[in-house]
């Protein structure tokens, strides 16, 4: 249910309606925090072990652009496919790394 | 930024996890904090890596202790030790018994040579004691940290490396 009201809120917003309130007049941090939070629970059912990570490297874009893949599902599914290939590559540098160290 | 198939991508590999807010407020082993635990596939590591977090300062130094010339040293020396302050544990035992019972035993010590030399031994034993004690544990502590770290950094390398 609280997954549900924040994703309506951030959807109404995102859509130009007129919501209950204006994520526009909030802080900034606090605009984040609450997109964050519903941006989280929509990665977890894609990627329940790294939706901390992949909702951390997302919410780095651009706010318009992290709007806009809440309300499209499918450009939303690419940018999660497309954390994890970045999140699996940066795994195989470090142990390129460690590896190295090693040596 | 990091290259993907030679695609470049907006995405930061090193960005900060983002933990929900709801998620941080939960206080340890509270029921919340085991329902996390028992239906979150994520939040067992997350929780583990804070308290290895926490730990780290304490590894870090123990670390330094051992990563030093410490290491040789502390090998050798309980087993060299082992059986001096089992000797000597039991000589305690013994004085402290013949204090408890006789003064005399007591006051002729120093007259005695054979256990004037125990007296002695008795010093330094508890000399030498009190370091290890406080040692030891340590020790103990940091074995197990060490080997999670050493497992956990040693399965990736075999998987990507085969030998």
């Amino acid at each position: 249910m609280n997954r549900l009201c924040f994703f309506n809120k951030v959807v109404k917003v995102a859509r130009g309606d007129s919501p209950p309130f204006d994520l526009a007049s909030l802080p900034p941090k606090e605009q984040r925090d609450l997109i964050g939070e519903t941006l989280f629970f929509m990665v977890e059912e894609l990627e329940p072990q790294f939706a901390p990570k992949i909702t951390g490297m997302i919410l780095e874009l651009d706010q318009d652009k992290v709007l806009h893949l809440l309300v499209t599902p499918k450009a939303f599914k690419e940018m999660v496919k497309e954390a994890m290939e970045v999140l699996a590559h940066s795994f195989l540098q470090q142990m390129k790394i460690a590896r190295g160290k090693r040596c | 930024m990091a290259m993907v198939s030679g695609r470049r991508s907006t995405l930061n590999p090193d960005a900060p996890l983002f933990i929900p807010a709801a998620v941080r407020q939960v206080e340890d082993f509270s029921p919340e904090w085991w329902q996390l635990v028992t239906t979150s596939t994520w939040y067992p590591d997350y929780w583990i890596s804070q308290q290895q977090q926490g730990a780290d300062g304490f590894y870090d130094n123990g670390e330094n202790e051992n990563g030093g010339g410490h290491i040789d040293v502390a090998d050798l020396l309980p087993e060299s030790f082992d059986f001096d302050d089992m000797e000597d544990f039991f000589d305690t035992d013994a004085a402290e018994f013949d204090q408890g019972f006789d003064g005399r035993m007591y006051y002729q010590a120093p007259s005695e040579f054979g256990f004037g030399k125990n007296g002695e031994m008795v010093k330094k034993s508890s000399g030498n004691r009190s370091p290890r004690s406080i040692v030891e544990p340590a020790k103990y502590a940091e074995k197990p940290a060490k080997w999670g770290n050493q497992r956990v950094a040693a399965a990736p390398r075999n998987i990507h490396q085969p030998r």
